[in-house]
């Protein structure tokens, strides 16, 4: 098994892991569809939405896997209209509807997304 | 509890904005759901808002954000009086926001040109100019352009400059 193997199956058992710090999120895809995958959110302070005007909105960012079946594939992402529902803080019992803004990277393993 | 005259006159214009008789389908994040259909306007909205502190709307395509800018005041459209009036200029920018999908390949300056034309056509319409009697004229300044850094969105932002007069001790009364 090859490097580049072992980045692809490594991704959903020990990054993408439950029981340390992955999640369960649902990803809508432009296209439509959804997906219930697995992903490590950064939840973080708000920042600058500067396209209305310094509007400041809470910003996430995800990572998740680069896979058409336990993730989403990097040329699945649509940045024009892919959504993400997710928990916005720890304890709410409904999860939030989230935009996805810009692929952040990506590599053979996972994806990096900014959510706003 | 009463509501300013510069209030009212940004409740004017979100509400103007919001009931645009838009063909697309949409919901407003404040719960406004828009025609289907049958509407004098094409652009598929994703509705306006007017963000609190901490923006809680979703950035979607075709979303407005309205936000309200620097207020100016004019001397020389004040009146004497007892008590004088005093006449404000406000600026509320007004941005247009687009979020093209990657598999569109129409130029982005089209669809912007298009949804803040008609976001335009909208505005001013009855109420305009003077919102219902708060304002005595409002203009549609400038129009800017912008590109968000990271690329997630694009859009025009219009200054929509409005013009009023409110009793010099008193922002809660209007002045004609």
């Amino acid at each position: 098994m090859t490097l580049r193997d072992n980045l692809r199956t490594d991704v959903p058992s020990i990054f993408l892991n439950s029981d340390e710090f992955a999640e369960t999120i649902t990803y809508f895809l432009a296209g439509g569809g959804r997906r219930s995958i697995k992903a490590i959110v950064d939840r973080n302070p708000p920042a600058i939405y500067d396209a209305a005007g310094d509007v400041v909105l809470p910003q996430f960012m995800i990572t998740i896997h680069n896979n058409c079946t336990t993730g989403i594939e990097a040329d699945e992402v649509n940045t024009g209209g892919d959504e993400v529902e997710l928990i916005v803080k720890d304890g709410d019992l409904k999860p939030t509807r989230k935009t996805v803004m810009h692929m952040a990277g990506h590599d053979l393993g996972v994806i990096e997304l900014a959510l706003m | 509890m009463a509501l300013s005259i510069i209030e009212q006159i940004a409740q004017k214009i979100l509400a103007t904005v919001q009931s645009m008789d838009w063909e697309g389908v949409g919901i407003g994040v404040v719960g406004v759901s828009f025609g289907v259909g049958s509407g004098a306007f094409t652009s598929p909205t994703s509705g306006a808002v007017r963000p609190e502190q901490i923006a809680t709307f979703q950035p979607k395509d075709y979303r407005i954000v309205i936000t309200q800018g620097d207020m100016e005041r004019i001397d020389a459209m004040s009146c004497p009086g007892n008590p004088p009036s005093q006449a404000w200029m406000v600026v509320f920018n007004i941005a247009c926001i687009i979020r093209q999908s990657v598999d569109d390949v129409t130029p982005i300056d089209t669809l912007k040109n298009h949804f803040t034309s008609e976001v335009i056509q909208a505005l001013t319409t009855d109420p305009w100019p003077t919102w219902d009697g708060l304002a005595y004229n409002s203009y549609v300044r400038t129009i800017e352009q912008y590109q968000a850094s990271d690329g997630s969105n694009a859009g025009h932002m219009l200054k929509l400059e409005v013009h009023y007069r409110t009793d010099e001790n008193n922002p809660f009364s209007v002045r004609a």
